[in-house]
């Protein structure tokens, strides 16, 4: 079943085309990765999606129903939550409130304090911020500020999770735990994800499919072994950075 | 578990009724008991609380830093100068609060798109203008000054007061621990993030906005009967909204102490500079605001959980 | 009726006070430009900058405008103290943007409050007023007064000087820089501090230089600042934050607007007039009508 279809979805900004004419499916259940240089349009689709965006053209159907003219808060509470690339928390606030918050906001039918207090608990478990539930988030580490972002989304209650470079910045090992949580998380959670990442080898090791955006235009779709080979991909993407082919298995 | 509960519960909700009440009636039996002078003094200090506290309820938990409430006070007063003949105080009180809370709504939806320093600039614009288009219309009706003959005395209008005071200070508090008073506290911490995160933004700011006005407008009324006399100059001041916000600054706009503790600090100052000139006052009330927001952001609530902790 | 819109006379009243508008406007723009300072106390900077004109002349009996120079140097000075006090440290902590703006405009009400009163306590509210240039000379059908040519004039010259200044020499080039882009200033080598403390001294002193040519033709009073702080943030948001050109257009704008609005109603109209403007301004574009600098 398709959970989410983005249908011809174009966004210009003054003059410059950020996304043209781009189409996307992604199946319940599925992990899907999204890659491109910086500047394809990977973040402008993300914000479009989530509602902090118009487009200028196109449709976005989630769950079957159109959500492109909707507001953030409504897309949020349809099902969709997304974490931003430079990490947003409610830095004032502790993280047990960061949590709280999103929950008290983002699920749809309200929950007694004590599910909350559980609901929470098994969260920053989940996120590996167990100790932390007391600390004003602006005194986190930047890896526990990107798991508490995650860890936010989640408690919105969402189907799909729209996860933006939540692995960049982080340290080897650092990332491998992200991974094994991000997984553990959808399987607990039963969610879709679609994951935008620089770290190569995380978005093969965790998607099923892979999608590429390349200056604002789709130029490939396909499992993670069609997209290493798609000589498409390697001209325009890799061609561009070759750090990035470092990352390649 | 439960006695966890229970002492939070304690901590949250009963006690700070009680210390409101407590207050409430200390000020109100204090200004009874002490005479003529004092009443006057516990007059103004409940008018103060009653209104930093209504200007956090969106100032404080928003972050928007409003200049404009001067007008919500005016509008208050405005009605019960102009209909104190009429109608009935116990109808204009209520009317004058209705009435601000409603100018309020309607303003807010075009101005609160704007953030940031520019909301604050654009509040004191539009509290100016509303200023200058009513002096105009005052002009025009031939009304440059208005008395109001026969009004309550001082020991009814310190009842009201105080009572205004006490459900401000509750409203304050009861609204920031609700979950509207959390949405708000998310707009204030990132806006974006709270919106992404399915805190309605644009109907919290404005329902907040809105609530914020309705005691200024009440205020207000009561005011135009202490006064018996209505200026529209002096009563659409800019000075009440700026001395509103630095005492919410000196004070601290994170809970519902920092608005009693700044309406203190500030009555106080002005009890011990009496006689002395109203520009020495000034003069020390702008260099308190320069050290506050210099040395210490959170205000004097925020000091006294810093020393606690 | 359509005579005396046309009139040489109010062209040369809106011209006299759209180089005032544009004087404080441009030094509003270049503090708030180079700092993200929103100084809310420019309109007082004004008012001593009156009050050392009016001082200058009462006790020396020498015009004024010999003493512009010195009484730049005042208002400067008073803004480089404020700046060492109470600022630089503001500016060094790497706070968001936002939210020194928020602060900045917290300090500077301070400081108006505290400089209004000062002021007050020291000279008393009372309005003060000199004679001074105040032959009138008639010109085809416009009638003039020499403070008032000679205010047009200076205000031109130092407005031109200022552009020249900014477009022509590498520390004015180093300025724009600055205000068009913070951090790459700051990459490709801008001592930003330097630079800083500069804008400071041009924005203060040009707010009292306007301050003290227009204590030739008005009151001076200890509050009489503020009009003119609100005009120069009309002026500066109408051309755009931190767009000098775009400022200085607007700043004569707002002055044929407000002479022919207080001839064709009434001057009590004036202020619900520049208040209208500056709240319509806002609503629809906060990032001026005229052009966006940032961004």
């Amino acid at each position: 079943m398709t959970l989410l279809k983005v249908d011809k979805l174009s966004k210009i900004f003054g003059g410059l085309t950020a996304l043209d004419a781009v189409s996307l499916s992604i199946e319940d259940g599925e992990i899907h990765g999204l890659m491109g240089a910086n500047g394809a349009g990977k973040t402008t689709l993300f914000s479009i999606i989530a509602g902090n965006q118009r487009p200028s053209s196109g449709t976005v159907h989630f769950a079957g129903a159109r959500i492109d003219r909707l507001r953030p808060d409504q897309i949020c509470r349809k099902g969709i939550a997304r974490t931003f690339q430079i990490v947003r928390p409610f830095a004032g606030l502790t993280v047990r409130d960061n949590v709280e918050t999103a929950m008290l906001f983002g699920q749809t039918e309200a929950l007694s304090p004590r599910e909350r207090d559980r609901l929470i608990g098994s969260i920053l478990g989940e996120c590996g911020l167990d100790g932390l539930a007391d600390r004003v988030a602006s005194s986190l580490t930047l890896s526990a500020r990107k798991r508490l972002e995650v860890a936010r989304a989640l408690a919105t209650g969402p189907r799909l999770l729209l996860l933006d470079e939540v692995m960049a910045g982080l340290t080897p090992t650092e990332v491998t735990d992200m991974i094994a949580a991000l997984k553990r998380v959808k399987d607990n959670h039963g969610l879709t994800i679609l994951i935008i990442e620089h770290v190569m080898s995380a978005l093969n090791q965790m998607s099923d499919r892979i999608t590429v955006l390349h200056r604002g235009q789709l130029i490939a779709e396909g499992t993670p072994e069609d997209i290493a080979r798609n000589p498409q991909v390697a001209e325009a993407y890799f061609g561009v950075d070759d750090s990035e082919l470092e990352g390649r298995p | 578990m439960a006695t966890d509960r229970n002492r939070q519960a304690m901590r949250r909700i009963l006690l700070p009724l009680l210390l409101t009440l407590a207050g409430a009636a200390l000020l109100y039996g204090g200004g009874l008991r002490a005479g003529p002078y004092w009443q006057v003094v516990a007059l103004t200090l409940a008018m103060w609380i009653a209104l930093i506290q209504s200007w956090s309820i969106f100032s404080g938990l928003t972050g928007y830093v409003s200049l404009g409430h001067a007008v919500a006070y005016g509008l208050g007063a405005y009605l019960m100068a102009t209909q104190f003949r009429d109608y009935p105080v116990w109808v204009l009180i209520p009317a004058g609060g209705a009435l601000a809370g409603l100018f309020a709504l309607i303003v807010a939806i075009p101005v609160l798109r704007i953030r940031g320093p520019y909301f604050v600039i654009l509040t004191f614009g539009l509290a100016e203008l509303v200023k200058f288009a009513l002096l105009r219309l005052e002009t025009a009706l031939g009304a440059s000054s208005r008395l109001l003959f026969g009004a309550p005395g001082t020991t009814t209008l310190l009842a009201w007061m105080v009572a205004l005071a006490a459900a401000a200070t509750l409203l304050r508090h009861f609204v920031g621990l609700s979950r509207f008073g959390r949405g708000l506290i998310a707009i204030r911490e990132d806006e974006t993030a709270a919106e992404t995160l399915g805190v309605p933004v644009t109907r919290f700011k404005v329902l907040a906005f809105a609530l914020s006005a309705v005691i200024p407008g009440m205020v207000g009324a009561v005011m135009a009967l202490r006064s018996t006399y209505f200026e529209v100059l002096q009563v659409f001041s800019p000075t009440i909204s700026f001395t509103i916000v630095t005492m919410a600054i000196i004070g601290g706009s994170g809970d519902a102490r920092g608005p009693v503790l700044g309406a203190l600090f500030l009555v106080g100052l002005s009890e011990l500079l009496r006689g002395a000139s109203p520009q020495l006052y000034l003069i020390l009330l702008g260099l308190c605001l320069i050290a506050f927001v210099l040395f210490a952001p959170n205000g004097l609530s925020g000091l006294l959980d810093r020393r606690r902790k | 009726m359509l005579d005396t819109l046309l009139s040489g006379q109010l062209l040369f009243a809106a011209a006299v006070l759209g180089a005032l508008y544009a004087l404080i406007g441009l030094g509003l723009n270049l503090v708030y430009g180079t700092m993200r300072l929103l100084n809310i106390a420019h309109g007082d900077f004004l008012m001593l900058g009156a009050y050392g004109a009016f001082w200058w002349f009462t006790l020396t009996g020498i015009s004024p405008l010999i003493a512009l120079p010195l009484i730049a140097a005042g208002g400067a000075g008073i803004g480089l103290a404020l700046y060492a006090l109470v600022f630089r440290k503001q500016l060094a902590t790497g706070l968001a943007p936002a939210v020194i703006e928020a602060r900045s405009l917290l300090l500077f009400f301070g400081v108006s409050v505290v400089i209004q009163n000062v002021t007050a306590l020291l000279f008393s509210a009372t309005p003060r007023a000199y004679r001074h240039l105040d032959t009138v000379y008639q010109i085809g059908q416009t009638a003039m007064t020499g403070n008032r040519i000679a205010s047009l004039l200076v205000a031109l010259a130092i407005l031109g000087g200022v552009l020249v200044f900014l477009n022509r020499t590498l520390f004015g080039l180093e300025i724009k820089a600055l205000i068009q882009h913070r951090e790459a200033a700051r990459i490709v080598g801008i001592n930003v501090s330097r630079v800083q403390i500069v804008a400071i001294a041009l924005g203060f002193g040009s707010a009292a230089i306007a301050g003290g040519l227009l204590s030739m033709t008005e009151q001076v009073t200890p509050f009489m600042g503020f009009r003119f702080t609100i005009a120069a943030f009309v002026v500066i948001i109408m051309g755009g934050l931190g767009n000098i050109l775009g400022g200085i257009v607007a700043g004569f704008l707002l002055a044929v607007i407000e002479i022919y609005a207080v001839t064709l109603f009434s001057a009590e109209a004036r202020s619900i007039l520049i208040y209208g403007a500056f709240v319509a301004i806002l609503l629809i574009s906060p990032q001026g009508l005229l052009g966006r600098a940032r961004r």
